[in-house]
């Protein structure tokens, strides 16, 4: 039920370093050397978590000097916030279909009703 | 976990609207067709319109069933790492009847739940506000 875009995503942070990469990022932008220093990884593995987070979508890149400086693209958790946008849109609908439904089944005029969405994570 | 919550009042008996949930001819009327028995570990289908969420068949199993209270039941599309449970209460109040809908368990790949990153990367309220600010900006554009 995910659909591709938002796959990707899930992919992307399926692997902890990346994960922690990209909370580290939520704090600021940062060099690929600054990220390295506390995982005791080479600055090679990290820049290659770095290229698949900036494939995803959720990282971005720009050089600075020598040094290219990475920052967290929040707008690339989209796709996922989409997806389950979908599901709030869809119940709400399904939900005001279901009040028009009891209206006509007992010969009442189709009335407006409030419809509480709430999406916790 | 990820929950999304749903709350609307009808303006009928809850008897009325939990055989609106509950009876197979009225549920395909407002929600989809489906071959569904308010019986505890009975699996069923709904069929609707396929999009690029879904390929338009959910497999289900009942889960919970208290008469005119709760009706729970889990849901599986195409992606069978994907289930989610759908669980609604009834309440019955003076004027009517408040249904309440929890629709909770989405997972990304490979089990992977969403929450575990929306709220690590979400507790950074930094990500938060730009988050939003995204967000509603582009739903202006919208």
């Amino acid at each position: 039920m995910t659909p591709l875009n938002a796959e990707k995503i899930f992919r992307a942070i399926a692997h902890p370093i990346r994960r922690e990469i990209l909370i580290r990022l939520a704090g600021g932008e940062k060099t690929a050397s600054d990220l390295a220093e506390p995982h005791k990884v080479s600055f090679a593995a990290i820049s290659q978590q770095l290229s698949g987070l900036k494939e995803s979508g959720l990282v971005s890149e720009r050089r600075d000097g020598r040094s290219r400086i990475y920052r967290l693209r929040p707008e690339g958790l989209k796709p996922v916030t989409d997806w389950l946008e979908y599901f709030e849109k869809m119940w709400a609908s399904k939900l005001n279909d279901l009040g028009n439904f009891l209206d006509k089944k007992h010969g009442n005029k189709l009335r407006k009703r409030k419809i509480h969405v709430k999406t916790s994570y | 976990m990820s929950k999304l919550r749903i709350e609307v009042t009808y303006p009928y008996p809850v008897s009325t609207v939990w055989q609106a949930f509950t009876d197979p001819s009225q549920l395909k009327q407002w929600h989809m067709d489906n071959n569904f028995i308010p019986k505890v570990g009975h699996k069923f289908q709904f069929h609707g319109t396929a999009n690029r969420y879904w390929d338009g068949i959910l497999n289900c199993e009942v889960i919970e069933v208290i008469d005119n209270k709760k009706l729970s039941y889990t849901s599986c599309g195409y992606d069978k790492d994907s289930i989610t449970t759908i669980t609604y209460t009834f309440v019955s109040l003076k004027k009517g009847t408040k249904v309440i809908l929890e629709h909770t368990g989405f997972k990304g790949v490979g089990g992977m739940m969403l929450s575990k990153i929306i709220v690590a990367l979400g507790s950074q309220i930094l990500l938060r506000i730009r988050l939003k600010k995204y967000l509603k900006k582009y739903r202006e554009q919208v």
